[in-house]
């Protein structure tokens, strides 16, 4: 446990100072730089995005063999409703026309094959590319890094989470762009008490937002 | 330089979360146990319901085909001889006689005792019965009507002159004469409800009941009521049991009082203390004692020792206690307990099985919700004590699921009953299968006579 949190603490301020770097290479985009583009974006505009959508559970890999349960360490379906619901809050900062840096909090919710709530609530990192091949469209393409608390039953877990991803999104006006992301989520569950239970969970969302750009 | 804030908060407030919420963690690999865990069937006794123990009579050979259990305002049979697959095989309500409810039950020898209540409006009276004998009938649309027999004289009546009215509550601890106990309690005012058992609580008595008795004349007062009737306390009977040659009965005048809880015999004598605390208190060792109230009390006939459950706080924790001498004059207390598991029944399963693939004997512990203070806490299955070696006083109480021994893991753990208070369990006709009960989630059932089996729900 102690190794994941100084590696989850380590990489946040790699981030940092990653994006600090950024921030001396791309001074011809400056917030004063006029704006040719409806998309066209550049250094300290910020954003704000809502997302809701659908969760799906793709597949676990046990990574041990359970004698207990005659389960072999393997890919194995993950006993889940096919669907689940999501929604997220980002708020995302730009670091040059194409790049921006977000916090996200999410949260999703899906039964197990016995009617029991699992709810998992993300806080990540999310930093983007933006393409914008047309004037009105941007296809942003994505990676969240953070941490996942996961609630079911009486239990409770906080797992390091990897959240690569892209999206479609049509830009309204200066202001107001509307589209979908499509996410893949990658968890390492490491941590249990019994090594039987250490897996890595698998899935994909699918949302439509909402971003304000000010 | 604007940026480098946000950044710099966004780092702070992330390590901060990483570290704060890493602290709650169950170290459960969640994931991997959903991923492995069995579906459980919905069952087909209606949701929501409460039950208690499942029970069995055989005083012939038509009845001993039906199991029952009582729900409180109900009374429920199923022909344990149909197959699990065919249409019959399902609990079914049969008639109470007129009756409204159960208020206690208790089974002695072949006959189920019965205190049957009945309130219409401002009237409440109870009654003891007993069950003698069950037919059911394919006809599920009309209440099968077991044979009831009537305890003539067992009957009381809330008698407002008086200022008060009555509660029973039935015991059968004695395997050599299946006598049973009856508690009679009394309370002040007009009866309300059954949810405070002490509510308005004035004192009881205790009676012993022969077996195959017709008439409340037969009764007998124990001998020495008077650490029940107010003379020198006023308390009622929690739990009782026996092994053969003691009984040993726990009395209190609260169920959460850790003062007022004693330690009697049949007679109603305070159990004499070997290592000269006082007696009828529970004795840890020389000068530690408690007089905690204690619930659950049941004879382990495979360990051989008696066991039983404080309902009070005992240094901050919810102790479970077992006697070390066979008697249950010496008590030591289990290892392991604490405050998030409040224990009311036990049931001893160290001679099956089922559990056994570990290496373990186990006794279950069933747990009960309760509130402590403002903070409520929920039921949560059984915990394992683990019995192998036989000096009680080195047991401990084992309360992480993912380590259980019994049942298969990845049943139990996603099961309603894993978060179920359990009111009672029982292995009927002494057979293969245990069943618990529980509030509103119904009763479940385990073969125990395979390796790592799985609960199902009734």
């Amino acid at each position: 446990m102690l190794k994941k949190l100084i590696l989850l603490t380590v990489s946040i301020l790699l981030l940092n100072f990653g994006f600090l770097w950024a921030q001396e290479e791309a001074p011809e985009q400056g917030p004063l730089t006029p704006q040719s583009r409806t998309n066209q974006r550049s250094l300290g505009d910020q954003a704000f995005t809502i997302s809701a959508g659908v969760i799906l559970p793709l597949f676990t890999v046990l990574l041990n063999d359970n004698p207990a349960t005659g389960n072999p360490a393997g890919v194995t379906d993950m006993n889940m409703k096919k669907i689940g619901g999501m929604g997220s809050l980002t708020y995302s900062f730009y670091l040059s026309a194409n790049v921006k840096l977000g916090l996200q909090l999410a949260g999703t919710f899906n039964w197990d094959i016995n009617d029991n709530l699992l709810y998992m609530i993300p806080i990540s990192v999310k930093g983007s590319y933006e393409f914008h091949p047309y004037s009105r469209l941007t296809i942003p393409v994505h990676l969240a890094l953070g941490i996942n608390m996961t609630s079911w039953k009486e239990e409770f877990t906080v797992d390091t989470l990897i959240r690569p991803g892209f999206g479609v999104y049509f830009d309204w006006n200066i202001e107001w762009s509307f589209g979908m992301d499509f996410t893949y989520w990658f968890i390492p569950q490491l941590s249990s008490k019994d090594e039987r239970f250490d897996s890595l969970a698998n899935f994909m969302d699918i949302n439509i937002g909402a971003e304000y750009h000010f | 330089m604007m940026i480098q804030k946000i950044l710099s908060k966004i780092s702070f407030v992330l390590a901060v979360l990483i570290v704060l919420v890493s602290v709650g963690c169950t170290g459960v690999g969640i994931f991997a146990v959903v991923a492995v865990s069995e579906k459980i069937d919905d069952g087909l006794l209606p949701e929501g319901i409460s039950a208690r123990p499942v029970v069995h009579i055989s005083p012939d050979v038509t009845t001993n085909n039906y199991y029952f259990f009582a729900s409180g305002p109900g009374l429920w049979a199923i022909d344990n001889t149909a197959s699990s697959q065919e249409k019959y095989y399902h609990w079914w309500p049969i008639s109470l006689d007129g009756w409204d409810g159960v208020q206690s039950m208790a089974v002695a020898g072949n006959r189920i005792f019965l205190a049957l209540y009945k309130v219409s409006g401002d009237d409440y009276k109870v009654a003891i019965r007993t069950i003698d004998s069950f037919v059911g009938t394919s006809d599920k649309k009309i209440k099968d009507t077991p044979g009831y027999t009537t305890i003539t004289g067992a009957e009381w009546i809330l008698d407002p002159n008086a200022g008060g009215y009555n509660t029973i509550r039935l015991f059968a601890p004695d395997t050599v004469t299946d006598d049973v106990f009856v508690n009679v309690m009394s309370h002040s005012g007009v009866y309300a409800s059954l949810d405070e058992e002490n509510q308005g609580f004035t004192g009881s008595d205790l009676y012993t009941l022969p077996n195959a008795a017709i008439n409340w004349t037969s009764a007998a007062a124990i001998g020495d009521q008077t650490q029940l009737d107010g003379t020198n306390g006023t308390r009622y009977v929690t739990s009782i049991a026996g092994n053969g040659a003691q009984i040993r009965i726990a009395a209190t005048n609260h169920m959460f009082s850790s003062s007022g809880g004693i330690l009697i015999d049949e007679n109603g004598t305070l159990v004499s203390n070997p290592d000269g605390n006082p007696a009828g208190s529970i004795s840890l060792a020389t000068g530690d004692y408690t007089n905690t109230t204690c619930t659950g009390l049941t004879w382990l006939s495979g360990p051989g020792q008696f066991i039983m459950a404080s309902t009070a706080l005992d240094n901050d924790t919810l102790p479970i206690f077992v006697s070390t001498d066979i008697t249950g004059n010496t008590w030591s207390r289990v290892g392991g307990t604490s405050i998030d598991f409040l224990t009311t029944s036990f049931i001893d399963v160290s001679g099956e099985i089922a559990g056994q693939s570990d290496g373990k004997q186990l006794v279950l512990a069933g747990t009960s919700s309760y509130i402590d203070g403002s903070t409520s806490h929920f039921g949560s299955g059984y915990n394992e004590i683990d019995v192998t070696d036989a000096d009680p006083s080195t047991w401990t109480v084992n309360t992480s699921w993912d380590n259980y021994s019994f049942a298969l893991n990845t049943n139990y753990s996603v099961s309603d009953l894993a978060e179920a208070t359990i009111t009672g369990m029982s292995i009927p006709a002494g057979g293969s299968y245990l069943y618990a009960s529980t509030r509103s989630e119904g009763i479940w059932k385990i073969d125990m006579t395979t390796d790592k089996p799985s609960w199902t729900r009734e």
